[in-house]
């Protein structure tokens, strides 16, 4: 008998292992699967409320979940920010596009939450479907490694995918979220001064503090839209040049597991997590009329950053606040010229 | 669709007294695996494979079901609460509400009662209740 035990197990072994494993992520795909199917039945319930009739939206989203952007050639990478920049802005414009057909009577802010649910259902889709390559293509070659490593990789990837499928009833709601921390910290420091549209999307507060004069960058809300910070730096510091002394930038960054969420960290250098062109912008700014720039960020982790604002990061806008005033108070002096910067998906956050 | 508290109410005792014969089950028939061979003649008062392989799988059997259990008896969703603060512009006037459709930060929502001043929505956020580290890990 224990011959036979282990004669089996030394030969089917392994076989028996990868059994286990394939029907563990079977189970796990089926998850999947569903998670993309309610989000499209969530985004078409949604067009339905705004103008179009559920039957035929579900075939427009269907087709509209599988967007992509292919990202510039980098072999060359002499000007690959401008051409990611205007690869960035046509695939914005298509988005908007899509959604203008989705959501005909939306208002403003309304496309702007509806893009950010499609962006959530994209990517909903586009990890069910990776994983469900990966266990095929495993099936397929009765690849142990293959299976082996999704199976391994599975835990953070429902994680993942849970979280964007939270941040549709964010998105749906025009709830903030935890990456709307920085535009939540601006709107505080600028609330009752006076605001205009600076570029797209983006608003510049300017107002008094301390005897020094403050412009406070944030996106356009309430809609879900992140703006053009970078672009916004760019114009206020090639008017302003060396009467600007300081550059304050505020963002929610990742947490290390462990560290507790909404802690406060003070730096140097641009927090600010886009793919590279604003980041390149604020930069280039500085660098050119040498002008200080101070980090201060929020830590959360990437589901906190994709789902409704938990009480601890909302709690810690004011005591980013005070850290921005202790800033201003030591390192500038009366009649200088200071730039805050609040970087994050402004939804839910008006102005 | 999802089912109300009253059915999930009534699978999850089911479940819990099915795992809960299971365990016993598989827990008396490791005890008896143990002590079968002192009941047996002097001579034959070894354990066989068999008895070893029998009363590992039957003792794993019952730790498994009773994880299982532990997880239906424990309440995976605690209760979460999407609440707003509202705070009058002039005065001291603030209060805790639970969040509207519409609201958004900055949005003027009514009249002061205390100086008749604007009150604006200062803050919207999740609330979560504490909960034990078993209930709070993500369900994958």
């Amino acid at each position: 008998m224990f011959l036979v035990f282990m004669a089996l197990m030394t030969l089917y072994g392994q076989k028996i292992q990868l059994m286990i494993w394939i029907s563990e992520i079977e189970r796990r795909l089926r998850k999947l699967e569903k998670m993309a199917l309610e989000s499209k039945d969530k985004l078409a319930e949604t067009a339905s409320s705004f103008g179009r009739e559920k039957k035929g939206v579900l075939k427009d989203i269907e087709s509209f979940t599988k967007y992509f952007i292919i990202s510039p050639v980098d072999l060359d990478p002499a000007g690959v920010l401008k051409r990611l920049e205007y690869l960035l802005d046509m695939g914005k414009s298509k988005l908007e596009e899509y959604t203008s057909i989705l959501a005909p009577k939306a208002k403003d802010s309304e496309l702007d939450n509806f893009e950010n649910m499609l962006l959530a259902c994209v990517a909903l889709d586009y990890i069910y479907r990776v994983v469900r390559h990966f266990l095929i293509l495993g099936k397929k070659t009765q690849s142990t490694l293959i299976i082996m490593q999704i199976h391994m990789q599975l835990p953070q990837i429902m994680e993942i995918a849970q979280s964007y499928f939270k941040a549709l009833e964010a998105f749906s709601k025009g709830l903030p979220i935890g990456d709307g921390i920085g535009a939540l910290v601006a709107f505080k420091l600028g609330n009752g001064g006076i605001y205009k549209e600076i570029v797209r999307d983006t608003i510049v507060y300017e107002r008094e503090l301390f005897g020094r004069k403050l412009y406070i960058i944030k996106a356009k809300g309430p809609g879900g839209t992140v703006g053009k910070p970078g672009e916004a730096v760019k114009k206020i510091v090639n008017r302003e040049r060396n009467r600007l002394k300081r550059v304050i930038i505020v963002d929610a960054a990742g947490k290390l597991e462990g560290e507790p969420t909404g802690e406060i960290a003070e730096g140097v250098g641009a927090a600010i997590g886009d793919p590279g062109p604003e980041k390149y912008k604020i930069e280039e700014s500085i660098r050119k009329y040498n002008i200080p720039i101070d980090a201060v960020i929020i830590k959360e982790s990437l589901v906190e950053a994709i789902t409704i604002m938990k009480k601890e990061i909302a709690l810690s806008a004011d005591k980013v606040i005070r850290k921005i005033q202790d800033i201003i108070k030591s390192r500038t002096m009366e009649g200088d010229r200071v730039l805050v910067i609040g970087v994050g998906n402004t939804i839910g956050v008006g102005q | 669709m999802a089912l109300d508290n009253e059915k999930v109410m009534k699978i999850s005792i089911r479940l819990v007294s099915l795992s809960f014969t299971l365990i016993l089950t598989f827990l008396l028939l490791s005890y008896i695996l143990l002590f079968l061979p002192s009941s047996l003649k002097a001579e034959n008062r070894t354990y066989s494979f068999q008895t070893i392989l029998m009363m590992i799988l039957a003792s794993s059997t019952a730790l498994l079901l009773f994880k299982q259990m532990k997880n239906v008896l424990i309440p995976r969703k605690a209760e979460e609460k999407i609440l707003s603060i509202l705070k009058c512009n002039n005065c001291d006037y603030s209060e805790t509400v639970e969040f509207k459709k519409g609201f958004f930060i900055g949005k003027k929502v009514k009249e002061c009662p205390k100086c008749k001043g604007d009150v604006t929505v200062d803050l919207i956020y999740l609330e979560t209740p504490k909960r034990s580290k078993e209930a709070s890990k993500p369900q994958t």
